[in-house]
């Protein structure tokens, strides 16, 4: 959960760039209207049916999904994914803020 | 036991705790890797894998066995061993558990993201539909509560 408030600690920033945050995983309802009432400023999804996590083949071999990034511009086209090597690793604030100001809004 | 007891008393304090101080400096290597973990991710919030935790616990085993070769007591061998245990699962933990697949899945780089159907947690819809509305968003899996 440290990752969640870490993004929230900068939605300003991610407000700047028009960016919404969605936060995905396979908890209850329950567990993940707590993490929308903890972190306002991130949208909270429940796959709790892990019905996303696995159309999109993020799930860790168990019933969890693996930390993934996806940046998806406001058409549904990708941009940019990353994947850690290991499961302690994530992208900070900063870094995702630079991902996205390098892939985000670039004409192709 | 008599004599050992006797022995031990008659043993001056010097060479009883020859070699203590190197099996608290390795336990303190252990309780320093904790700490320095605890501050990196909960107090700095910065979630990078603690190379320094399995390299600390290694140079805690070491100074462990340095005390046992001072003065080999039971409790010192055991000691080494229950940090040795540590340390070895500390590595094993680093090196293999934690390491997560490359990705190699249906979402694909400058192409429309797969169809899918979930559920904010509200209870409202969510598909792939609703990231074609003209707002970029990101999408943070994460392992959820524990």
């Amino acid at each position: 959960m440290t990752e969640l408030g870490e993004l929230e600690s900068h939605f300003q920033e991610f407000d700047k760039r028009k960016t919404r945050i969605l936060v995905i995983s396979t908890d209850d309802r329950e567990n993940a209207q707590k993490s929308q009432a903890q972190f306002p400023h991130l949208k909270a999804v429940a796959d709790t049916d892990q019905k996303m996590c696995q159309t999109l083949n993020v799930m860790d071999g168990e019933d969890k999904a693996a930390p993934t990034t996806i940046l998806v511009d406001g058409q549904g086209t990708v941009r940019w994914l990353f994947r850690p090597d290991r499961f302690l690793e994530r992208l900070s604030s900063a870094q995702l803020l630079a991902a996205i100001d390098a892939h985000m809004f670039v004409t192709k | 036991m008599e004599i050992m007891q006797k022995s031990l008393s008659a043993s001056p304090p010097i060479a009883r705790s020859r070699g203590r101080l190197w099996l608290w400096l390795g336990v303190g290597l252990f309780l320093l890797g904790f700490v320095l973990y605890f501050v990196q991710a909960f107090q700095f919030k910065h979630l990078v894998t603690p190379w320094y935790m399995p390299i600390l616990f290694t140079l805690g085993v070491l100074l462990a066995l340095v005390s046992v070769r001072q003065r080999p007591t039971w409790t010192r061998v055991i000691a080494s061993l229950v940090l040795a245990l540590l340390c070895a699962g500390e590595w094993y933990f680093i090196l293999s558990m934690s390491r997560l697949p490359e990705y190699k899945g249906t979402v694909q780089v400058d192409k429309k993201i797969p169809e899918f159907t979930t559920t904010f947690a509200d209870g409202s819809s969510f598909t792939e539909k609703d990231l074609q509305k003209g707002t970029p968003t990101v999408l943070v899996f994460y392992r959820g509560h524990w």
